[in-house]
């Protein structure tokens, strides 16, 4: 699993327009909190602060823009410039294939999201181990969730249309159905991240309340998920004509 | 195609479609030890006949196996294998070493450093293998896909379109190192669109037209056949009408047609005495030779002269 691992991380961190893109993203928010912070935004460790920060860029828009650039390269790239065959027509199955793919996707949007998540925290004088703990153990856990999905995105159809659709799903399904119909948070990646956050420091993370839903839920969500999309990733690859 | 009734891939009643087209149609055959030729021009369905020995697509209809198992998803299988793609795409990040490196860390290999060494030094990639596959030529591409498909000292070898890409010395080297891996008790599969090509590789030949099987078998025969039926070989020169006059002398060449781009298309159904002549005729006049093709239409019609037949 190791080498194409290695190979996996070397080729998600070597296209530049994504990396370009992804550390953007990433960085946005901690601009966006350091100018609110500069000249004189909301107070910091406020509830409309937090909100802004974490319900309203990080979570529903950079969480699931990086995990989307990201996932969607990790098959979708080796498709399109035809080397994935090198990978299948080797003595290794199937499963270690999509795994290793699919964990170089989380290890590299991981610690992304922790860093700007946690950089965020800090310029919200949410000091002190617990949020930051939660906010990196949110973010990751939505990392895990998201690259499973857009790696079997990038899986079953082209980069050009996963991406188009992958925003779709990202505006219609996380920002307005499940912000407009309570039912639709126990299938949202987005309601389970600030759940998490929300579970693992409600002191905190009180603004996200009356959002959220229970901590286990959350991780049941995640973890379903997560074996959903990497189940789906397997049958795919194993059906797949391969190019 | 066996040897002692033992053939190490079987292709039995295959056809590939993809909607409404039909790629590939109801093809059998087998193929023993030994280096055999997979012809036909471009469009006949080879490749797709190969990604199937390869495991990469599955045959609509058919059955294909290689050392009697079926290849798709087989760990096995692919341990005794080894497969270079007709496209040459390659990790660009990573250099030509590391790429046999990746396969030989792929295949669990016991002593990859010694392996990739004994890959690198067999496909002539030495002085390159520390360079990114990014910067390289096509020829040297080749090569270095050759090492990689080979690293694991595989049973059985397929190979689409190997020789594209190559200068005439490389192809000379490779030709040769196929024949020594042949001898070695290999079985060796390789495409190519270009009869002469295979015609100094291979001792046995499928040849496809329109995804299907147009013949099998005997080189020599086939080639007897094929000879029947004149090729249209394309010359550019800057001395292209003394050329010309120098071909129609030859009782081999059937018609010669001066171009308005100052070059000379020439029939004929003997070519490999023409082309041997060639370089002759023009060190005797003084004619510089810019390039030589054979024309692939003249190719294809070559091939659906045996299929008509």
């Amino acid at each position: 699993m190791g080498a194409i691992f290695r190979l996996s991380l070397r080729q998600l961190a070597g296209g530049r327009v994504r990396l370009a893109i992804t550390l953007i993203a990433g960085g946005l928010p901690v601009l966006i909190a350091g100018i609110a912070r500069a000249f004189g935004g909301p107070e910091a460790a406020d509830d409309e602060f937090i909100q802004g920060a974490f319900g309203t860029v990080l979570t529903p828009i950079v969480l699931p823009i990086i995990a989307m650039a990201m996932g969607t390269a990790a098959f979708g790239e080796e498709i399109e410039d035809r080397t994935l065959s090198y990978l299948t027509m080797k003595p290794i199955s199937r499963i270690r294939i999509v795994l290793s793919k699919y964990l170089a996707v989380v290890a590299v949007t991981g610690p992304i999201l922790i860093v700007s998540g946690v950089a965020v925290a800090l310029l919200a004088d949410l000091s002190g181990v617990k949020p930051s703990l939660s906010i990196a153990a949110a973010l990751f856990a939505g990392a895990v969730a998201y690259g499973a999905l857009f790696t079997w995105a990038g899986l079953i159809t082209s980069r050009g249309v996963a991406l188009g659709l992958g925003l779709m799903y990202i505006f219609l399904w996380e920002g307005v159905a499940s912000s407009l119909l309570v039912g639709i948070r126990y299938g949202s990646v987005r309601a389970w991240t600030l759940s998490m956050m929300y579970g693992l420091d409600n002191e905190s993370f009180s603004v996200f309340e009356d959002v959220v839903i229970g901590l286990w839920a959350a991780i049941a969500g995640v973890g379903i998920a997560t074996a959903l999309f990497v189940g789906l990733s397997l049958i795919r690859l194993r059906r797949m004509d391969v190019p | 195609m066996t040897v002692n009734g033992w053939s190490a891939i079987q292709v039995s009643g295959v056809s590939k479609w993809y909607g409404n087209v039909v790629a590939v149609s109801d093809v059998s055959f087998k193929v023993a030890p030994g280096i055999t030729g997979l012809l036909g021009p471009n469009g006949a369905g080879k490749t797709t006949i190969l990604h199937m020995l390869a495991g990469l697509s599955t045959p609509s209809e058919g059955e294909i196996t290689v050392f009697g198992q079926p290849v798709r998803d087989n760990v096995e299988i692919y341990r005794r294998i080894g497969v270079m793609p007709e496209h040459d795409a390659l990790y660009g990040v990573l250099t030509g070493r590391a790429f046999v490196g990746l396969a030989a860390s792929l295949h669990g290999l016991p002593d990859p450093e010694a392996a990739i060494g004994r890959a690198i030094e067999a496909a002539g990639m030495q002085s390159a293998q520390d360079r990114k596959v990014g910067g390289y030529s096509r020829g040297m591409r080749q090569r270095i896909r050759l090492a990689a498909a080979m690293v694991h000292d595989p049973e059985a070898l397929i190979l689409d379109e190997p020789l594209s890409g190559t200068d005439p010395r490389q192809r000379l080297e490779f030709q040769e190192l196929l024949r020594e891996l042949a001898r070695g008790g290999r079985t060796i599969l390789v495409s190519s669109h270009i009869l002469e090509e295979v015609e100094h590789l291979a001792d046995t030949i499928l040849l496809m037209v329109a995804g299907k099987l147009a013949a099998e078998g005997d080189f020599r025969a086939i080639r007897a056949k094929l000879d029947e039926q004149p090729y249209q070989v394309k010359v550019a020169s800057p001395q292209a009408r003394i050329l010309a006059s120098a071909l129609v002398e030859r009782e081999e060449v059937d018609s010669v047609t001066v171009g308005g781009d100052g070059s000379v298309t020439f029939t004929t159904r003997r070519l490999s005495v023409v082309e041997a002549a060639i370089p002759s005729i023009a060190k005797e006049r003084g004619i510089r030779l810019l390039r030589v093709e054979p024309l692939d239409d003249s190719l294809e019609s070559v091939f659906s002269y045996v299929v008509e037949r």
